[in-house]
């Protein structure tokens, strides 16, 4: 339906171990009108995901230094929960160089606000479409 | 130098005219034509001197005590001297006085023992030229063996001398070509092996047939027997193998190629090689066979690798540091000031990240125009409505900072109220080098065709400020608000902007 406003508020995981910027992607998920839910680290977010069976979207940070390699981690989502979709951002590579798991976006460091809640409104539109 | 005697042809005396060669000696006898031997009586003694006056050779006869009794006609014509000059010892007056001591002293033993004497000695001609003679004399002895006579023999050996001067000189000569050939072939072969570098020939097909001593170190190649005749793109690893048969195929048409490629030593020890492959050319200019000289540069490659390891550490800590500043200026900023301010913080910042991106992938020395205009329009361009054109230039990292937020600025303004903001207008970005009095310019043209007609802005911006700024930040720039739409022109000198 590609709407611009959800009709309810979305949940949005926020996978983030960065504190400062932990906050900011959260301040940024509920000024677009979704539910922030957030993870510190990826074994929160496993644990978050497998009882919270609302949530769609997820926002991850590959730049996270502790356990697996990020990109690892958003493949597993994937198959785990095929269902989700899944944005992306990190500071040390270039989309180019990166594997991506299929249906997901990536968006560099810094990332543009504007860009990845257009993103998450987009994704929002196929959940509810 | 020396000079030959002319040889008499065989003159004769008239008087034996009538019979000299009508008959002759045969052991003792004397025959005729018919091969008849005639009586001792009928030999005629003008035969004799005939013969002897002859003779092709100077001799003369001596009694047993060495008073010459008897010189034959050609040692007259020789010395020039007469019988009775030359009589008993006369002859010392035609002897080089330098080398007479040695005749006498030889020549009075032998009449003393009675043994042949053999020398050769100078001789002075009429002309006054002396001339080398190998002289012979031997005695001759009565029934007793008593030496009752000597008999003297001298020929003229100029040519002879000549000929072995010649040949010692030859001889000489070689000697020296083959020393300077060897100190020559000694000072390749010891620069050759005293060359770190791996210097080898490869034969047209290939195939190694030459390995330098330092070269054979450097491979860890104990013995070349074990690499010879090997096609030498095999030794290769990856990539330089089908790099190493390109260099060989250039070789071949004459041309050198230098490359860098992987290979492991015969030991199996990895290493990184600059190789440098040429043609080696025949005397008639064809390439017959190939130099190929690699350079070990493993701690060079190493070194690129831990730098290009360090620069991408550093970009992913500025970008993650340019990200955690974007949100601090949210978090402290967002209730204080609009949201297209902070929205605006936030995509020059992205810009910047962008110009930092470009410069990574040059260790930060230099970006191309077309590649920063590139990262920084990509995220506006929504359907190939920018066009980049211009000639492959490189600028400095200041200037590419400077370029990627001067053109960050002129692509908002565009998507706000320019070309970008209706569906159907477009941006052509054109840059040229101009020469300007021996200096080069950078000439940089933004053009905006099917948007709005532009408005000069009622308020004066910080992005109105960068783009007035220019390209070094020292202005130079020039922008038309027309109705067909914003023109933006600005040049710098171009070794300003390739400054880092």
């Amino acid at each position: 339906m590609g709407q611009s406003t959800p009709l309810r508020r979305h949940p949005v995981l926020v996978i983030e171990d960065e504190p400062v910027l932990r906050l900011d992607a959260i301040d940024m998920v509920e000024k677009a009108g979704f539910e922030a839910v957030e993870a510190l680290d990826v074994a929160d977010a496993i644990r978050i995901l497998e009882t919270r069976t609302d949530i769609r979207i997820v926002y991850m940070d590959l730049d996270m230094p502790r356990g697996v390699r990020g990109i690892e981690i958003a493949a597993t989502i994937r198959n785990r929960w095929p269902p989700i979709e899944i944005i992306l951002t990190a500071a040390s590579f270039a989309k180019a160089d990166l594997d991506l798991p299929v249906r997901s976006e990536f968006y560099p460091k810094p990332v543009q606000h504007a860009d990845v809640i257009a993103a998450m409104r987009r994704m929002a539109g196929h959940v509810d479409g | 130098m020396l000079e030959a005697m002319s040889e008499a042809s065989g003159q004769i005396d008239g008087g034996a005219t009538a019979d000299f060669g009508g008959t002759y000696w045969w052991h003792g006898e004397r025959i005729n034509d018919a091969g008849v031997i005639l009586a001792a009586s009928q030999i005629d003694s003008a035969d004799y001197r005939a013969i002897v006056d002859n003779l092709p050779t100077l001799c003369w006869i001596a009694n047993a005590d060495g008073y010459i009794t008897w010189y034959n006609r050609r040692w007259h014509e020789y010395c020039g001297t007469t019988p009775a000059q030359m009589e008993g010892w006369g002859w010392q007056s035609v002897h080089d006085p330098a080398v007479l001591p040695q005749v006498m002293e030889s020549w009075t033993a032998s009449i003393a023992s009675g043994e042949p004497f053999e020398m050769v000695f100078p001789l002075r001609g009429a002309d006054g030229v002396f001339r080398p003679f190998l002289t012979r004399i031997i005695p001759v002895r009565d029934t007793a063996g008593t030496v009752c006579r000597w008999v003297g023999n001298n020929i003229d050996i100029t040519r002879q001398i000549l000929a072995q001067n010649d040949l010692r000189q030859a001889q000489q000569d070689l000697q020296a070509a083959n020393a300077s050939l060897a100190e020559r072939q000694g000072f390749l072969s010891s620069v050759l092996s005293a060359s770190t570098d791996c210097i080898k020939v490869l034969e047209l097909d290939g195939t190694l047939s030459f390995m330098s001593e330092g070269g054979m170190e450097v491979m860890e190649i104990g013995d070349f027997n074990a690499v010879r005749g090997c096609p030498w793109p095999d030794l290769m690893k990856d990539g330089g193998v089908g790099l190493a048969k390109d260099a060989i195929d250039a070789a071949r048409e004459g041309r050198s190629t230098v490359f860098e490629a992987a290979a492991d030593t015969y030991a199996g020890r990895p290493k990184w090689w600059s190789i440098s492959v040429s043609p080696i050319r025949g005397h008639d200019g064809r390439v017959e066979r190939i130099l190929s000289v690699s350079r070990d540069i493993t701690a060079l490659h190493e070194a690129r690798e831990r730098q290009d390891l360090l620069n991408g550490e550093l970009a992913h800590r500025l970008k993650n540091t340019l990200s955690v500043i974007q949100a601090i200026a949210n978090q402290t900023l967002g209730s204080a000031v609009n949201r297209d301010a902070l929205a605006s913080f936030g995509s020059r910042l992205v810009a910047l990240s962008g110009a930092h991106d470009v410069l990574t992938k040059q260790s930060w020395a230099a970006a191309s125009i077309a590649d920063v205009a590139g990262g920084v329009l990509g995220s506006f361009d929504d359907g190939a409505r920018i066009l980049l054109s211009g000639p492959d230039v490189a600028i400095g990292a200041r200037a590419t900072l400077s370029l990627s937020l001067l053109l960050h600025e002129l692509a908002t303004n565009a998507v706000k109220y320019g070309a970008l903001s209706v569906t159907d207008g477009s941006v052509e970005l054109l840059w040229t080098i101009e020469h300007e009095g021996g200096e080069k310019i950078l000439s940089l043209s933004w053009c905006e065709r099917g948007g709005p007609p532009a408005k000069a802005p009622s308020r004066r911006g910080f992005g109105s400020r960068i783009i007035r700024m220019g390209l070094t930040g020292a202005g130079g720039t020039d922008i038309k608000y027309e109705d067909k739409g914003l023109s933006f022109h600005a040049v710098a000198p171009l070794d300003q902007l390739q400054q880092s």
